[in-house]
């Protein structure tokens, strides 16, 4: 059942390339928001003095500081524009993943933009039921290990392996977990057309009973920091040198349409695992609880 | 003392490791130092490194529960005066910690870098129970501490002096009216019984406990310690002057130290269970009633300072004439040999272009709680952190600048007080560059794409903060705003000397440094008698480099002004002005680029306030940069000196392309978890 549902994951990847493209381009549209200022800054302050060239070979701090001195103005002005892009970026990825779900389930010959107009409000509504769960998850976490360093272990080779990795783990396995059942409500929403309450119930039942769910999830995840990693990896190696900065954009965002790909792919992945078995299977449980 | 990279260690939960190390070394030392010999009288020898104008023979016990030192001192002083001198002056250091009322406490508002108490007492101080003069013939013939009929009591003669600010609760320094005057050239010998009270670690000297309960004691600033004497023609005492006079400073917030030189034997009773490191060689041990005393013995150096711990691990290299000793947490034994490695640079570059280093011992600390990062004479404090990354050398520059103070704080021994920059600011100076050289473009921080060098860290010190106020030429506690020392003593003499390397050249540097040493070590030079040396070596009257930068507080910035292309028939004409945007003049080199790749250089003398070059060529002027070699490290402001006729799109379509994945990256990411 794992194999098979990855399998069908890296067949939509090829059936529904046009989708991953799209993934795509919608997140280059939002990034560009922000990205383009920073061209615009480095063309005036540094186009003109000649120092790109050195600046491309390494990094100066003092140059820095001159520039972000020199831009203070407009690198505020960027700054709260990144704050602003994060609420709708969330509002973004919910109409994405719920768009990409619906374009994939029932065999996968829908199309996207019906699923983002129908679902989104539906989907945001599961991402608001989340979101005060993952951030006490966070404030707890953090309290916990303030709670932990100054009882147990506040000597200096406690606290590094508490405050440096232990608590970054933690951290992230949980927001993981929570992140994993609110992707399984919004399948159910789509995919079984389910209400809010009755979504939510999926969502953090069914991964708990069906330990493939977490397989599926974690196999995914570990792709995705895959193509993260190998994207660092491209970046440094292509961060030295002057001569191919065009090539280099275009590799790093050849890499990026595979990380949507990759999107696709999970969606798509899990969304045949709901339809074709777990839906069957949660039937079979009911019909024997109610036969008991 | 090293003002930046302060590593402040945590303390570490485990019982004590490698007792049967240490218990294995412990016997060695034993075995090895059969004879030994305690509290014999000490007397000023004759050849010596320096002129050694002082002689100390202390036995200091530590209490570790009460956390003080009781000791009995005998110090002999020999007037170098040509008239007889009638009073003695001793500093106090510890009184500084005694209560919130001391000129040091009052300047550091309490919290002196990085001071804050965790326990109920953390104050220090001294206290002097007895001070009496020792006759010659008892000087020679009875034990420290033995007093004989022929003493002459003197404790009611001493009182509390402030020579720096009047103020009546500092103790930090005491006056001693001797009943009968030390003639010229004539010896005194001073017997003094006293209590110190360790505080807890503050200003790098004091106590502290690990989580494991284990005591740590750094114990520097802890003995009745003579000022200096400083007779006609030392230093800025005029030689036509008809008497020297005592320079004896208070303890200020801002201000290190300055003693004469001479000779140190040391006796110091520890509990049986602790490592001892200390100032000098250890010549000598004995156990008894589960206490143990080492005996060290330092000769021609102006001050002695210890540690004591009972959770050290200890190590030892060699480096040509010099033994290497280092006190770890064991926490930190991963890193013992980038201790050692760091030490052997610092050694190796400073032989060579300072001069010979010629102690036979080196102890390198690892201290907890504050104490990292000081110097006393052979003997550092360095500090780390567990798991340290290897790209972040701050270990390595820490023990490369204390090892650095062993040649300007201790044996050029300049008046720390009234010119830190003497020591701190030359010592940063060759800091950066040795570790420049040994570690590469990333000495400091050495990660991918971000990798910082020692000296943007001493640039980025003095340009970003405030360059025209406070002058390097000015006394520790007399600067106004309270970041001026650390960059005026540090950051900024770092920044003038590599500015006069970029004008002098390398080899005239070393040679300077090298004159300076060899003139000045062991004799206290001000700064007047380095720049005296920069003058000579370099052959040129260097005065108005060092009245600007070192007196004065003048700030470099030149920039590239308009830049006009004109096509005048055949010929192109090219015009650039340059300027000169504030009142700091230097010398400089301007670098033209033409459109067919050539370049033409100017020499400009930078003292008018806009200049105007121009070329009359068959070929366009592209680009126009200032300092091209980048030596005017002084240049507050480097982006504006260069400027070029059409703007160049590479170095934004890469900040573009980095933005963009990196933004989808985070975004990406973020989607992942919420
Ligand atoms: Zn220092």
């Amino acid at each position: 059942m794992l194999g098979k549902s990855i399998l069908e994951g890296f067949r939509l990847i090829r059936g529904r390339f046009r989708l991953a493209v799209l993934v795509y381009a919608l997140n280059l549209l939002l990034v560009f928001a922000v990205a383009f200022p920073v061209y615009r800054i480095m063309m005036e302050s540094v186009g003109a003095t000649g120092f790109g060239k050195d600046l491309l070979l390494e990094f100066d701090i003092l140059l820095w500081r001159e520039i972000l001195i020199e831009n203070r103005d407009s690198l505020q002005q960027l700054l709260w524009t990144v704050l602003l892009v994060i609420p709708v970026f969330w509002v973004w990825k919910t109409a994405v993943q719920m768009g990409t779900i619906y374009a994939l389930h029932q065999g996968a010959m829908w199309s996207f933009w019906p699923g983002v107009f129908t679902h989104t409000g539906s989907g945001l509504m599961v991402g608001l039921c989340f979101l005060p769960l993952k951030a006490a998850w966070v404030v707890l976490t953090f309290i916990g290990a303030a709670f932990l360093q100054t009882s147990y272990f506040s000597g200096e080779v406690g606290s590094f392996w508490l405050m440096a990795v232990c608590t970054p783990i933690v951290l992230l396995t949980g927001l993981a977990i929570l992140e994993l059942y609110q992707r399984y409500a919004r399948l159910a929403l789509v995919v079984r057309n389910d209400r809010l309450v009755q979504a939510l119930k999926v969502g953090f039942v069914w991964p708990q009973r069906h330990s493939v769910i977490s397989l599926v999830y974690l196999y995914w995840y570990g792709i995705t920091a895959g193509v993260f990693l190998f994207s660092m990896f491209v970046n440094a190696e292509l961060h030295v040198g002057t001569s191919y900065v065009l090539l280099a954009l275009f590799i790093q965002q050849v890499i990026m349409l595979g990380r949507s790909a990759v999107t696709v792919g999970w969606v798509g992945s899990e969304v045949f695992l709901f339809e074709s078995t777990l839906v069957k299977k949660e039937a079979r449980l009911v019909k024997s609880e109610q036969g008991a | 003392m090293k003002l930046s990279y302060l590593i402040h260690n945590q303390s570490y939960n485990v019982p004590l490791m490698c007792k049967r190390f240490t218990a294995v070394l412990f016997v060695i030392l034993v075995l090895a130092q059969s004879s030994l010999c305690m509290g014999q009288a000490g007397i000023i020898p004759d050849s010596s490194l320096s002129d050694r104008r002082v002689a100390y023979q202390i036995q200091a016990q530590l209490d570790p529960d009460l956390k003080t030192i009781t000791g009995s001192q005998r110090v002999s002083w020999r007037n170098p005066d040509n008239v007889a001198v009638d009073e003695l002056q001793f500093h106090l250091y510890l009184n500084a910690f005694k209560d919130t009322l001391s000129t040091f406490m009052k300047e550091s508002n309490g919290a002196h870098r990085g001071f804050s108490a965790t326990v109920e007492d953390p104050w220090g101080g001294i206290e002097v129970s007895r001070m009496s003069i020792v006759g010659e013939e008892e000087r020679d013939s009875t034990p420290l501490g033995g007093s004989a009929e022929s003493d002459t009591e003197i404790t009611d003669r001493i009182r509390f002096i402030q020579p720096d600010d009047q103020n009546a609760s500092d103790q930090t320094v005491i006056s001693v009216a001797l009943p009968e005057a030390v003639p010229p050239g004539e010896t005194i010998t001073v017997e003094i019984d006293f209590e110190s009270k360790l505080p807890e670690i503050i200003a790098r000297t004091g106590w502290k406990k690990k989580d494991n309960d284990s005591l740590f004691v750094l114990v520097a600033q802890w003995f009745p310690k003579l000022g200096v004497y400083e007779v006609p023609g030392q230093r800025y005492v005029p030689a036509t002057a008809s008497s020297g006079s005592w320079s004896t400073h208070q303890f200020h917030a801002n201000s290190e130290f300055y003693a004469d030189f001479g000779s140190y034997e040391v006796d110091i009773t520890v509990p049986e269970n602790y490592l001892v490191g200390a100032t000098g060689e250890m010549v000598g041990e004995e156990t008894a009633n589960g206490y143990r005393t080492v005996r060290y013995e330092a000769q021609d150096v102006h001050d002695f300072a210890w540690t004591a711990g009972g959770d050290f691990l200890e190590f030892e290299d060699q480096w040509e004439h010099v033994s290497l000793r280092l006190l770890i947490q064991p926490e930190h034994v991963a890193q013992v040999k980038r201790h050692f490695d760091a030490a052997k640079i610092g050694l190796t570059y400073f032989n060579d272009w300072v001069g010979p280093y010629p102690y036979s011992t080196l102890t390198l600390v690892d201290g907890i709680g504050g104490s990292n990062g000081m110097e006393y004479p052979t003997f550092i404090t360095c500090g780390t952190a567990y798991k340290l990354p290897k790209w972040v050398r701050a270990l390595e520059v820490v023990t490369i600048h204390e090892f650095g103070h062993q040649y300007f704080y201790g044996m050029l021994a300049s008046n720390e007080a009234e010119e830190a920059w003497l020591d701190e600011g030359i010592n940063s100076y060759l800091e950066m560059r040795m570790m420049d050289i040994a570690y590469g473009e990333g000495a400091v921080f050495d990660f991918p794409w971000i990798r910082v060098a020692d000296s943007d860290v001493q640039r980025f010190g003095y340009v970003a903060n405030n360059p025209s106020s406070g002058a390097i030429f000015t006394k520790s506690w007399e600067y106004t705003r309270s970041s001026d020392y650390g960059k005026a003593s540090y950051f900024k003499p770092a920044t003038v000397l590599s500015t006069l390397e970029g004008y002098l050249g390398w080899e005239t540097m070393k040679d300077i440094m090298k004159t300076y040493y060899s003139e000045w070590r062991f004799k206290h030079p001000t700064t007047r008698d380095f720049i005296d040396v920069a003058n000579r070596v370099s052959g040129e009257d260097l005065d108005w480099f060092f009245d600007q930068f070192i007196y004065g507080t003048h700030v470099v910035d030149y920039a590239v002004g308009e830049i006009e292309v004109n096509e005048e028939g055949e010929e192109i004409i090219s015009t650039f002005t340059v300027l000169r945007e504030n009142n700091g003049v230097m010398p400089l080199s301007i670098r033209a680029y033409f459109a067919d790749g050539t370049h033409e250089d100017l020499i400009w003398n930078g003292e008018e306030e806009k200049k105007t070059f121009s070329f009359a060529k068959g070929i366009a002027l592209e680009e126009v940069h200032i300092d091209p070699e980048d030596k005017i490290w002084l240049d507050i402001n480097r982006l504006n000196n260069r400027k070029r006729v059409t703007p160049e799109s590479k170095f934004a379509t890469q900040s573009l392309s980095n933005s963009l994945v990196w933004l989808q990256q985070f975004f990406q990411f973020a989607s992942s978890i919420f």
